[in-house]
């Protein structure tokens, strides 16, 4: 009997065996229901059952479309890039098999798992049906849309996983069209409107969000024509995405020869990352002399060059929103917030390069070849700590050196307002220590973790998620416990509280990180991989090779 | 950091060398000596344990139990005089393939602390002994495999090291880059250096290496000259005899030698086994001759290095 799909059939009982199958839908519901009881607890005082029950179901099903958008990027997009690089594809298409068989094997393989994990999401979120204030169609409004922009994101990692080959370009096409879409289009629409000083925002162009979608099934928000134009465009997205990636893989898994064009393209781009061979000998002469995993570090020029560009680009955009409305760009909440997003792209570039190195590296077998020199541990740590300097350095030290100058700029505005300075004091201490957090953490997760990606994700995740996650139940706790308000803290005390969090857990991840680099690192770094690392409970803390 | 080495001492010793990975046991008690010079065979089915033995030689395993020596450095207290002094090519490329060949052993040169007023021809140099001079400006990815595999080999030489572990250096290579490959390492021979290969082509190693080592299941079956263990296989001497006419009357005479243990008919000629190995095989001739043998062919049985690992092991892996 011929089977439809072999693969998927194969995949689905794979995943059948698999205990984290039922293991992660069962975390994930324990996730949902403890945040649905914090949030419950949080609003215990302040709040009726109806807008407790509001404010649950919007909270949950918040992090739920997150996750759904997130998916795309972070599981699918490099299914595919990964095979061509690889070398394996090619393996499947000399068997019978056709494009949309790998295309939905590829899809079922990989998100049979997020699947489950959103499915399991559902049952609380129709708890707050009970509570009031939420009505049972809402809660199947949003359910719809949430597993729409799942299938959207993981159809959109496989078609951009399938014109790649490069992992960071496929997830950064993934993210960055599915954050165009959602974020983009509405700020399209609504820059349009004030551009041409409308009175409302043509809602119409908007159906082309997902973002869109999630609001409008919201019931103050709902518009039929809306809520299913938005729906229907998704899935129709999602599909052509699938159709055109099995018409594609089938042509693009063969290395093809290079036509002349493409060849003096290569070459003119190999110049522009490295420099001519003259300037790759002068640039390779001075950093060996230093320290030669500087050197292989740091040789790509283009890396800095695009942060520069990054910032530049942000600059212009900041200076053309300056001069379209000056008065309101020079208020101190645009430079508060102008500040978080710069800090929070460098930050989450230095999680995704700080691993490449080591990861790449081992996965080749080079740092294997590397050990067996006379380099020492802790001279190969210095190399790779001057080359990430070397790209990110002097970027940080002029956003820092800004952000001084609009702190100034700010607190002049505030009449030198002391919780304003302590926001900027807070923010700025906290970026520069997790800038080196996540390099020294990045460079220990990569020699660890099974892919360059994965080590980024548990990276972001103890820097970056963990203190937020630490400060927002130590203020429900207080919330809680502190019933005659004795111990209620002020903003001020709430932001030297989220420092101290920061700089304890920043110090705890640093200081463990390189004592494990400088004493591990050559009994990993001749390991396969660190069966160990990944996301795991018990492990959160305890950074240490088994 | 010059090194100070015994003038006295072996090249490699093992003494009671143990690894273990789990319940697994990849080397059981393996005592070996490799001589100063040697072109050292390491032979071995897969998961014998000769991986194991060259990781732990270079450093980058430490035994569960035993210990090992390079030029009478211990590997395990003094690894960083161990990693100048050898050099270790895995059974994978590793490389980095958006690289120049310059430039790769440029930075491996940095690596082993070569000064940058000696870089420049030190890396000429050993391009030039692997016959890769052509192709410095070329970008490794675009080598082809017997290029990247002298690539490792000029990677491995770029700190002039005395001793040489080789794991397959010979896999996946087509006949005439083995030979190339080969002719290198028996330069390199030449030039004092001393080299342990690991490989699966026998028949090379038989004409290249002056002594062997076999092992299987972590175990040492045999190590010496690789005549040593043909004359282990062999009770007594073997000859073949081709006549011409009917062989039965060569069997017949030959048979009732005294000096003679057996004498049969195999592929249509007389296979004659010796009764011991000091008896002079001159009489062979002298008995056919005498017995209106005419006699075409005489040569001694020679067994070939597959043969003899065929015979001494079991097949065995794990």
């Amino acid at each position: 009997m011929v089977t439809l799909l072999p693969i998927v059939s194969r995949e689905l009982r794979v995943a059948s065996r698999k205990r984290m199958t039922y293991w992660s839908r069962f975390g994930t519901a324990i996730i949902a229901f403890g945040a649905f009881i914090w949030v419950w607890l949080s609003m215990a005082r302040h709040a009726t059952n109806s807008q407790r029950g509001m404010m649950l179901f919007s909270v949950i099903s918040g992090a739920a479309f997150l996750f759904a958008l997130i998916a795309g990027a972070a599981i699918t997009a490099d299914c595919i890039s990964e095979e061509k690089r690889d070398g394996t594809l090619g393996l499947l298409f000399l068997t019978d098999l056709r494009g949309y068989d790998v295309v939905f094997g590829k899809l079922f393989a990989t998100s049979i798992d997020s699947f489950y994990r959103l499915v399991a999401v559902f049952p609380i979120l129709a708890i707050p049906v009970m509570m009031g204030g939420v009505a049972p169609e809402e809660v199947g409004r949003v359910v719809l849309v949430l597993l729409n922009t799942l299938f959207l994101s993981l159809c959109l990692g496989i078609f951009f996983s399938s014109i790649s080959r490069d992992d960071r370009r496929a997830r950064a096409l993934t993210g960055g069209v599915l954050l165009f879409l959602t974020l983009g289009v509405p700020a399209l629409c609504a820059g349009y409107a004030a551009y041409y000083e409308l009175r409302t925002v043509t809602l119409d162009l908007m159906i082309f969000s997902p973002g869109f979608g999630f609001f409008t099934a919201f019931t103050g928000f709902y518009k039929p024509n809306h809520f299913w134009g938005s729906l229907l465009f998704c899935h129709g997205l999602s599909w052509a995405s699938l159709i055109v990636a099995s018409f594609i893989l089938p042509h693009v898994w063969q290395d093809k020869a290079k036509s002349k064009k493409g060849e003096k393209l290569q070459k003119t781009w190999d110049v522009w990352r490295h420099g001519t061979s003259e300037q790759r000998a002068a640039f390779r002469s001075s950093l060996l002399d230093t320290n030669a995993v500087y050197w292989l570090g740091a040789r790509d020029r283009l890396k800095p060059a695009v942060i520069w560009l990054f910032l530049g680009l942000a600059g212009a955009l900041w200076f053309w929103l300056f001069v379209r409305w000056p008065d309101d760009m020079l208020e101190p909440e645009i430079y508060v917030m102008t500040a978080v997003i710069i800090n929070t792209c460098l930050k989450f570039w230095v999680a995704s390069e700080a691993p490449r190195l080591f990861g790449r590296d081992k996965k080749s077998g080079a740092l294997e070849l590397l050990l067996s020199t006379p380099m020492s541990v802790p001279s190969i740590l210095r190399g790779q700590l001057l080359a990430l300097w070397r790209h990110f350095g002097w970027q940080i030290t002029v956003v820092f050196a800004l952000e001084l100058l609009m702190m100034t700029a700010a607190l002049v505005e505030e009449n030198f307002d002391g919780e304003f300075f302590l926001l900027w004091f807070v923010g700025l201490t906290m970026f520069l220590l997790d800038i080196v957090a996540l390099a020294v953490l990045g460079m220990w997760h990569g020699l660890r973790a099974k892919t360059v990606n994965a080590a980024s994700g548990q990276v972001v995740a103890r820097i970056l998620i963990l203190p937020w996650f630490l400060f927002f139940s130590f203020i429900t706790f207080f919330e809680l416990s502190d019933l005659d308000r004795s111990l209620s803290m002020d903003e001020e005390e709430a932001m030297l509280f989220w420092l101290a969090i920061g700089i304890c857990i920043n110090a705890y991840f640093t200081i463990m990180s390189w004592r494990n680099l400088v004493a591990k690192f050559r009994e990993i770094a001749t390991q396969r991989f660190d069966k160990s690392a990944g996301w795991r409970w018990f492990g959160w803390f305890r950074p240490k090779a088994q | 950091m010059a090194v100070e080495i015994n003038p006295s001492v072996p090249a490699i010793q093992t003494y009671e060398l143990s690894r273990h990975y789990g319940a697994m046991t990849a080397l059981s008690g393996l005592s070996l000596t490799v001589n100063r010079g040697d072109l050292f065979g390491f032979i071995g089915s897969n998961g014998a344990g000769k991986t194991t033995t060259l990781r732990i030689l270079a450093t980058f395993l430490t035994p569960s139990t035993g210990r090992a020596e390079v030029l009478g450095h211990d590997v395990v207290k003094d690894a960083d005089a161990v990693r100048h002094i050898i050099g270790y090519m895995p059974d994978f490329f590793g490389v980095y393939k958006d690289m120049e060949v310059t430039e790769y052993l440029d930075f491996f040169a940095a690596c082993y602390k070569i000064p940058s007023t000696q870089r420049d021809k030190t890396v000429a140099d050993v391009l030039e002994l692997v016959g890769l001079t052509e192709k410095k400006g070329a970008l490794i990815g675009a080598l082809s495999r017997g290029m990247q595999q002298r690539l490792g080999l000029a990677r491995v030489l770029i700190h002039d090291p005395q001793v040489l572990l080789l794991d397959e250096p010979a896999s996946g290579l087509d006949p005439r880059a083995r030979i190339e490959m080969m002719a290198i390492l028996q330069e390199l021979q030449r030039l004092g250096k001393t080299i342990i290969i690991s490989s699966h082509i026998l028949s090379e190693l038989q004409t290249l290496c002056n002594r062997v080592a076999i092992i299987e299941r972590g175990k040492l079956i045999y190590a010496g000259p690789v005549q040593g263990v043909r004359d282990q296989m062999e009770s007594g001497q073997i000859y073949w005899v081709t006549v011409q006419g009917d062989p039965h009357k060569a069997i017949e005479l030959l048979k009732g030698h005294p000096e003679v243990a057996a004498a049969e008919q195999a592929d249509g000629q007389v296979k004659v086994t010796l009764a011991s190995h000091e008896t002079d095989p001159g009489f062979l001739a002298e008995t056919l001759v005498r017995g209106g043998v005419r006699i075409t062919g005489l040569w001694e049985n020679e067994l070939g290095l597959e043969e003899v690992f065929l015979r001494v092991t079991k097949g065995e892996t794990q």
